[in-house]
């Protein structure tokens, strides 16, 4: 069932994007077609990409320089916080997710009521998933159950539905690709309640080309480590 | 001719170049004083690091002083990457507050038109 208008309204998504000039129109266009309040974080891209998304009709926040994904969501999640959103919805600016799906988490948000629901792929559709991919995903499932103890069947998935008051809490410090792992993680700490849901991912060319490699697993896992020692 | 001069100089002119320039703590000054210090002993009296060498188990000066310099880079490596660390975090800060404060002022600026 699709969520009401109220809470259509209170919903901010937040979309973090570093050139990707290509596609950020229709992706915003069909957030757009939803929802209204959609944030497009542009981390210092070099393309046109912030003024794409604002011809799209989302707010921009750009940062001067490039951050990472990290901090262009956690800084999208503060500027949502204080438009005062209840619901936020992180989301990639690839176009591998589906609007679509939000409609369902944000039923399930509201009727299990947890405060942060997780897309996942593997209890949902996968389209064109490659097999390196396949193992990278599943070995990033393991590590978090091992340092988390969390059992998820989706840890890399950025489509992500929040509570306000969840949103609040946590605090992305990892400014890469590690954030990541790093919500699960104070998802654990903060015992926060969570749920999974089945989404749709669109893997295309484009989204391919511009996801994580492999062998950047071991850089991530080098920033967890790190960023626990330094805490 | 004798190298003796030339480090000794050298290791003079980097003491003055630390102290000088340095905005770091006491540690530092006080470590970099100490080494160079060390150093310039060693320099004349090279048969002083053997027998601190052989008083400490190790079977030559060259040796030990590669030890010792092993242990300082990455003393030093370590202190690098912390400080880097502290800037990454300090520039994420910065353009974050930046870019909300732009955002917010061009949302306000679009609910007055």
């Amino acid at each position: 069932m699709p969520p009401c208008d109220e809470i259509r309204g209170q919903t901010w998504f937040v979309i973090a994007a570093y050139n990707e000039e290509s596609v950020i129109r229709s992706v915003v266009t069909e957030v757009r077609s939803r929802y209204a309040n959609v944030i497009v974080v542009d981390d210092g891209s070099t393309d046109g990409t912030g003024s794409e998304a604002i011809d799209a009709g989302a707010i921009l926040v750009a940062h001067a320089v490039n951050l990472g994904q990290g901090a262009a969501l956690q800084t999208g999640i503060i500027f949502a916080l204080r438009r005062h959103a209840k619901y936020i919805v992180t989301f990639d600016a690839d176009g591998q997710h589906s609007v679509k799906d939000v409609d369902s988490m944000l039923d399930v948000l509201n009727t299990v009521n947890c405060d942060v629901v997780l897309g996942s792929r593997f209890y949902g559709t996968t389209e064109n998933l490659p097999r390196l991919r396949w193992f990278t995903l599943k070995a990033a499932i393991l590590f978090t159950r091992l340092s988390t103890g969390l059992r998820l069947t989706d840890t890399h998935n950025g489509l992500r539905v929040m509570q306000a008051e969840a949103a609040k809490r946590i605090q992305l410090h990892q400014n890469g690709m590690a954030h990541a792992s790093e919500f699960l993680e104070q998802i654990a700490e903060l015992n926060l309640s969570y749920t999974e849901v089945a989404v749709t991912i669109r893997y295309t060319e484009y989204s391919l080309k511009k996801g994580q490699k492999f062998s950047n697993s071991l850089n991530i896992l080098m920033d967890l480590l790190i960023e626990r020692f330094t805490k | 001719m004798m190298i003796q001069p030339v480090i000794s100089l050298m290791l003079l002119g980097i003491l003055f170049f630390t102290l000088v320039q340095s905005r770091g703590g006491h540690i530092l000054r006080s470590m970099m004083t100490v080494s160079v210090l060390v150093g310039i002993v060693l320099t004349w009296m090279p048969s002083l690091s053997n027998t601190i060498a052989h008083y400490l188990g190790v079977g030559r000066g060259a040796d030990l002083i590669f030890y010792i310099w092993i242990l300082v880079s990455m003393l030093a490596l370590a202190s690098l990457y912390f400080s880097f660390n502290r800037n990454n975090k300090q520039i994420t800060e910065l353009t974050r507050s930046l870019a909300l404060h732009i955002a917010e002022a061009n949302t306000a600026q679009a609910h007055k038109k």
